[in-house]
């Protein structure tokens, strides 16, 4: 696989905050890289570095080996791409739209019809773009940011505003980019779930510091396969939850009617029997014991952002 | 086509997209055309305009002497109520001499009022050295008068002048004036445009004199003064020996206030006054490249489509540049616009102004120059105001991101400058003479009217050249610079 994108010690700060923290990560053609992040994490300032809207403080970008700040237009001549909301200009039409833009990027008129063709907006291209939706301003934008085939695709949110239908369609549209056209393909997004569907790796990047870069199939199974968490519906919740912990339970959360506990999932049973014993003996009465499920991306998102004490926004 | 192109023509698309521009744009046209045809229209009827009186010169003399009957007979009924004889004798010579001054009018043969005999004061002149002169010689006078001789009229009119054995400097240029005129049989009247412009350069002439006597006297004088006065005096005489009734430079010094024959009301010609007249125009303009100037980066900002701008392949200098040169392009293309309607008003009421050539003299050596290359200079000078300030406007929109406040900014420095100036000069604060509200007149810096003395182009050109910098400098910072 050819890399597209490099980034080396990526480090940006605004003002005397530092938003980025070293962060390093290559991506290649024909993958769907994933962005992930919470809030304020620093996905879309990572993603502004790349696409030339921020200048970075240290490091570097390479992207398909020109020096992002040394080489900046052969570099962004192969970066396509949409940040934070697609913006456009309201007054002229999507067609007009697409062609200040292929115009600029020595594109032709077929190659203009493709995209429209592409994100499906053949029907509405020629209305005025203040009468678009956002989810048609989104495949508009789509559409601009392949005008030139980049061999990077940055999206930021793609997914914001779009029916379930066209969130399936757009899934599609850039999955088969990265798979036939070897395009590199980075979207950041917190739809979890369509992450999950989407990308062939992820990359978490917590309080600026990148986490982990690994297969989405590693990083769900990292977390979610080695542990387990069961609902103990309880009477009494708070002490339940006091008898666990003296009894070296460590991760325990209390709800209104139960307590919820997370452990190693290799001996699942044997736990899930001693904790039951504990909390009888502790005069508690256990009305139901049940497996927390759904335990995915999103989860282990959770998890990952949280244990490092991300929930903090910085 | 390059890509600085391309950018210009995307940006030239999106201007002309938007309904704004397009009703600016129309109402521009609209407003140069209807502004030269409207002046146009009340400049030709005026000239058209003339006097028709009902009645004959002699018939007029009449019922005057007829006035004077009726008062005198009036006097000589009421003769008991006077205090005095002598009173009463006043009264009754000062309406039998009015009678007689009538009826020697009526003898003379004038058909109208505006007989350039009656109109100069000849008849009166006339009549009043009646009594002085020899017979025989005042029968020489009114044959020359009869004959409408013009030398006659100036002979008595500066008799005075020619009387004097040393004369005074004003008396010098009389009597200059009363040749030239003869000789060149000059009317004396404000129908001849030789006369008015004769009678200013003899003001001139006059001037002359008293400087160059100062001169000689060891006195320090401006020479430059002096070579003016020469000049006006050279120019006046070439075009009346070369029968050049307007020149396209009156209509012009005439707009500006800047003639160098400050009484003179000579003839303009229309063709060029419509011209001049459209310079009022270049304020509309203003308005409109300045709020231009004030959006075109600001606007990508609040929309937001700046990213697009700066996630292509291309210098972000580059696209600054382009919307840079698109200002100014439509500038000049409004700039020329109302420059061409100009010419064409003036064809539609004056086309015969449009052959005139442009005498001008410039120490002591007369020259002839192009009258549309000297209107387009004005134009071009004009235009120096609008792009210094459109060139703030720019600036503020790049850096601030805020079209308000570029607008606001610019259209103030633009309108209020002049204000800033006056009110700066009320408690002497020399130094604004290095601002730039005094410097962006060019034309006003020439004439000398922006009130600081000893302000010379050059002086303007650095600043306006020091400004322009900064502005533009400020412009490419900010938008090469911010991160977004």
């Amino acid at each position: 696989m050819d890399t597209i994108l490099k980034i080396e010690h990526l480090t940006k700060s605004l003002g005397k905050r530092e938003i980025l923290h070293d962060i390093s990560f290559e991506t290649y053609g024909g993958e769907v890289f994933g962005f992930l992040g919470p809030n304020g994490a620093g996905k879309t300032t990572t993603i502004k570095v790349l696409v030339g809207l921020l200048l970075l403080d240290q490091g570097t970008v390479s992207i398909c080996g020109y020096d992002l700040k040394k080489d900046f237009e052969n570099a962004i001549k192969n970066v396509g791409g949409i940040v934070e909301n697609p913006e456009f200009y309201k007054y002229l039409s999507g067609y007009e739209n697409l062609r200040q833009y292929a115009k600029i990027q020595g594109v032709g008129e077929d190659r203009i019809r493709e995209v429209i063709h592409l994100v499906g907006l053949e029907n509405r291209i020629n209305d005025k773009v203040s009468k678009y939706s956002l989810g048609m301003r989104q495949r508009l934008g789509v559409a601009l940011s392949l005008l030139h085939r980049p061999k990077l695709l940055i999206l930021d949110e793609p997914t914001n505003g779009l029916d379930p239908a066209g969130i399936k369609e757009l899934r599609d549209i850039l999955t088969n980019l990265a798979h036939e056209e070897n395009i590199s393909v980075v979207v950041s997004s917190h739809q979890m779930s369509e992450m999950e569907l989407m990308c062939d790796r992820v990359g978490v990047i917590v309080a600026g510091e990148l986490k982990s870069v690994q297969p989405i199939s590693e990083l769900v199974a990292s977390v979610a396969h080695d542990k387990c968490e069961k609902i103990f519906r309880v009477d009494a919740p708070e002490r339940a939850a006091q008898i666990l912990s003296e009894n070296g339970f460590e991760d325990v959360t209390v709800t209104e009617n139960s307590v919820n506990v997370l452990f190693d999932k290799a001996s699942e049973d044997e736990i899930t029997a001693k904790i039951n014993r504990l909390l009888v003996h502790g005069d508690i009465s256990v009305f139901n014991i049940a497996d927390k499920e759904n335990r995915r991306l999103e989860d282990v998102f959770i998890e990952l952002t949280q244990r490092e004490g991300g929930d903090q926004i910085v | 086509m390059s890509k600085f192109g391309l950018l210009i023509s995307n940006e030239w698309r999106k201007q002309f997209k938007k309904k704004t521009v397009w009703v600016f744009l129309i109402l521009t046209i609209v407003a140069s055309l209807g502004f030269g045809l409207i002046f146009g229209a009340i400049e030709s009827l005026d000239y058209d305009f003339e006097y028709k009186p009902s009645t004959t010169f002699a018939e007029d003399c009449d019922s005057e002497i007829e006035y004077y009957q009726v008062a005198l007979e009036a006097t000589i009924a009421r003769k008991d109520s006077y205090m005095t004889e002598e009173e009463y004798q006043d009264e009754v010579d000062y309406f039998e001499n009015a009678i007689a001054q009538w009826t020697f009018y009526k003898s003379l043969g004038i058909e109208t009022w505006s007989d350039w005999r009656f109109s100069s004061g000849f008849a009166e002149e006339l009549w009043n050295i009646k009594d002085e002169v020899s017979d025989a010689k005042f029968q020489e006078y009114l044959n020359g008068f009869k004959s409408k001789n013009i030398e006659t009229y100036y002979r008595i009119a500066f008799a005075d002048d020619y009387a004097q054995v040393v004369k005074d400097d004003r008396e010098t240029a009389n009597v200059w004036f009363a040749d030239y005129c003869i000789e060149y049989n000059v009317i004396p009247t404000r129908n001849d445009w030789r006369y008015g412009l004769l009678l200013a350069a003899s003001d001139a002439y006059a001037s002359a004199l008293s400087l160059e006597r100062q001169q000689s006297l060891g006195f320090p004088i401006d020479e430059s003064t002096l070579q003016k006065k020469h000049d006006a005096v050279t120019l006046a005489t070439y075009r009346v020996e070369n029968d050049i009734a307007a020149l396209p430079s009156d209509s012009l010094t005439a707009y500006m206030g800047t003639s160098i024959l400050e009484p003179y009301s000579g003839e303009t010609s229309l063709f060029w006054d419509i011209s001049v007249m459209e310079l009022y125009l270049v304020s509309v303009i203003a308005i409109f490249i300045l709020v231009l100037a004030g959006t075109i980066v600001a606007n990508e900002y609040t929309s937001g489509t700046i990213k697009f701008l700066v996630l292509s392949p291309v210098k972000r200098w580059k696209i600054l540049a382009a919307k840079y040169v698109t200002v100014l392009i439509l500038g000049v293309m409004l700039l020329a616009g109302v420059f061409v309607s100009g010419l064409l008003c003036g064809l539609i009421f004056n086309a015969s102004g449009a052959r005139l050539v442009n005498v001008s003299v410039v120490n002591g050596v007369v020259k002839t120059s192009s009258p549309y290359l000297m209107i387009l200079k004005q134009y071009l000078l004009s235009g120096v105001k609008i792009l210094v300030i459109a060139s703030l406007s720019f600036a503020l929109s790049s850096i601030c991101k805020n079209n308000a406040l570029a607008i606001a900014a610019s259209l103030g420095c633009y309108y209020l400058g002049n204000t800033i100036l006056t009110i700066g000069q009320l408690f002497r604060l020399d130094f604004l003479r290095y601002s730039i509200f005094a410097n962006m007149d060019f034309s006003a810096v020439v004439n000398g009217t922006t009130g600081f003395p000893h302000h010379t182009l050059a002086c303007a050109i650095i600043s306006v050249v020091l400004h322009m910098a900064v502005f533009l400098l400020t412009a490419w910072d900010g938008f090469t610079r911010r991160e977004m």
